[in-house]
């Protein structure tokens, strides 16, 4: 097969890692980390494991709107160091932010910090490297690390969202570099979460959304599904999440050891996101008095005009499955919840052939065929 | 001194469609201005003073008030369309 | 339809990147002092009566803030 032609322009630079970094970072090209030089050679390295048309646009990325397309997707990933083997769940997961209900426009043109928290299930993560065990969110995890940073990298050089220029998040968080895990689901004690989402097991597929930086669930003395539950509710009732104000979703990542706990009492992950949904509130009266004003009596005036701040509770969520469960990390008795924008919901994804059909091993991608 | 080599640029073509500049404005006087509200705190009460120093200085004719539901969706149809109707003039919000 | 943007200062990039990808970067803008969020009564007077100079000056030179 020949290779592609690629219609990105090129630059003629001095072969030298350091000037091209300085130059990169100079046009705000960067993440602020340094970045592998995207030569033709690695970028076609990196498109040899898709079998997208490369010159194929994704996604209009706001506020400028630029085209991102395959190619762009791949220079993108050679920047991020990512392992060529990773297109398949990249160009997914590109694909998802293009969702209406990901609302990409909002999560650009916002002050909010979120990171697109990107969660892979299924055979081809494992295959990929992808991993969802001790450390997950830390570092450590090539794929993990590499298809985040490429996910952030093509948002700021498509969409012109440069951090601080016209990405206006206010403080923003390390998941903004990057925020990319696959489910642990050799510990999870139920069925993997992208099957919750309508897929099957050996299916594969990336759910994206945005999200805060995770909260810590320190809990080590709870032995029940209870007593976790509580400590999950405790970190979760925050004031300062968006969730309070929208209906939309949070995420908890249960760690191996506080599921065991929970599934041993006999409670399913609908258990724990029902439980959360009816237990999640939080009265009025948490809120500044202006807040309380702004968000709840001036908002919604038919519902809480005249309502008595200390009586009057607030939901966290409105249904059960806006609360996304998520097994990972590793042995240990530390949880974490998120809080999400507000805006947008939690998209997934199937990773699918070119023609649509699900892709169910790495090797269907593979360059030269499954035999090669 | 190094060897020169190509790399490229990560950016992306701009796909967007120009839109037709907006028809002047002969004026606000005698006219009616629609505000679309984009629901971030205090652009409601901007708007109101915002709307009354339009009226009593400038002698526009009145004043349409919208909000959004939420800053980070866009306007709905309805809403677009209602103003469109009614208005010869729209102010929106943007940012903090 | 005649539109006027108005925002705070340090949103205005976002805002004309905004408008650009939208194919709509002959907007006029309106820009005003940050933040209009948590500011109180007279200080939000003091930015309407800021928006409304140029508001004026946008409909009647045509030009953007």
């Amino acid at each position: 097969m020949s290779a592609p032609k690629l219609s990105a322009d090129l630059l003629a630079v001095e072969d030298d890692l350091e000037v091209i970094n300085a130059l990169y970072h100079a046009r705000g090209w960067t993440d602020g980390l340094p970045i592998i030089p995207p030569t033709p050679e690695r970028v076609r390295r990196m498109l040899a494991w898709t079998d997208r048309d490369p010159e194929s646009v994704l996604l209009a990325v706001p506020p400028r709107r630029g085209e991102a397309t395959v190619e762009t997707v791949a220079i993108a990933a050679v920047m991020a160091g990512a392992p060529p083997e990773a297109m398949p769940l990249l160009i997914t997961a590109v694909e998802a932010l293009g969702d209406p209900a990901f609302n990409l426009f909002g999560v650009m043109a916002t002050t909010y910090p979120s990171g697109v928290l990107m969660i892979a299930n299924g055979p081809l993560a494992e295959e990929c490297g992808m991993h969802g065990g001790s450390g997950a969110l830390g570092p450590g995890w090539r794929a993990n690390a590499t298809i985040g940073r490429a996910i952030r990298l093509l948002l700021i050089n498509t969409g012109g969202g440069e951090p601080g220029k016209l990405d206006k998040s206010t403080l923003g968080h390390g998941g903004r570099f990057m925020y990319t895990l696959a489910e642990n689901e050799q510990e999870s004690p139920w069925e993997p979460f992208h099957v919750t989402r309508g897929l099957r097991p050996e299916e594969s597929a990336v759910t994206i959304l945005p999200a805060a930086a995770p909260h810590n669930v320190n809990d080590h003395y709870s032995a029940s599904a209870e007593g976790i539950l509580t400590m999950l509710l405790g970190t979760l009732l925050s004031v300062g999440s968006n969730n309070f104000f929208y209906d939309s979703e949070v995420v908890v990542f249960l760690s191996p050891d506080h599921a065991a706990v929970v599934a041993r009492d006999g409670w399913t992950r609908a258990d724990v996101q029902r439980a959360i949904f009816e237990r999640g509130f939080l009265p009025m009266q948490c809120w500044s008095a202006e807040n309380i004003h702004g968000r709840f009596r001036d908002k919604y005036p038919e519902q809480y005009a005249t309502a008595d701040a200390a009586t009057t509770r607030i939901p966290l969520v409105r249904a059960p499955d806006r609360v996304l469960v998520v097994v990972a990390g590793g042995a240990g008795r530390h949880s974490a919840t998120a809080s999400s924008i507000g805006i947008s919901r939690a998209v997934t994804r199937q990773v699918t052939r070119r023609d649509g059909r699900p892709a169910y091993s790495l090797s269907e991608f593979k360059p030269g065929g499954a035999d090669a | 001194m190094s060897a020169i080599i190509h790399v490229f640029e990560p950016t992306a073509p701009y796909g967007r469609k120009e839109m037709a500049a907006c028809r002047a404005l002969d004026g606000l006087r005698g006219k009616v201005v629609g505000f679309i509200d984009n629901a971030k705190p205090n652009f409601n009460h901007m708007v109101d003073d915002l709307a009354e120093l339009l009226v009593s200085r400038y002698g526009v004719k009145k004043t349409v008030k919208c909000t959004k539901r939420s800053p980070g969706i866009p306007a709905p149809e309805d809403i677009l369309a209602d103003v469109a109707r009614q208005c010869d003039l729209v102010i929106t919000g943007s940012g903090d | 339809m005649p539109v006027v943007l108005l925002c705070t200062k340090p949103f205005a990039a976002l805002a004309r990147a905004t408008a650009f990808g939208l194919g709509l970067e002959q907007v006029p803008m309106v820009v005003i002092t940050h933040p209009l969020a948590g500011i109180h009564d007279t200080d939000v007077a003091d930015r309407a009566a800021e928006a409304y100079e140029q508001v004026m000056r946008v409909l009647t030179q045509g030009e953007g803030a």
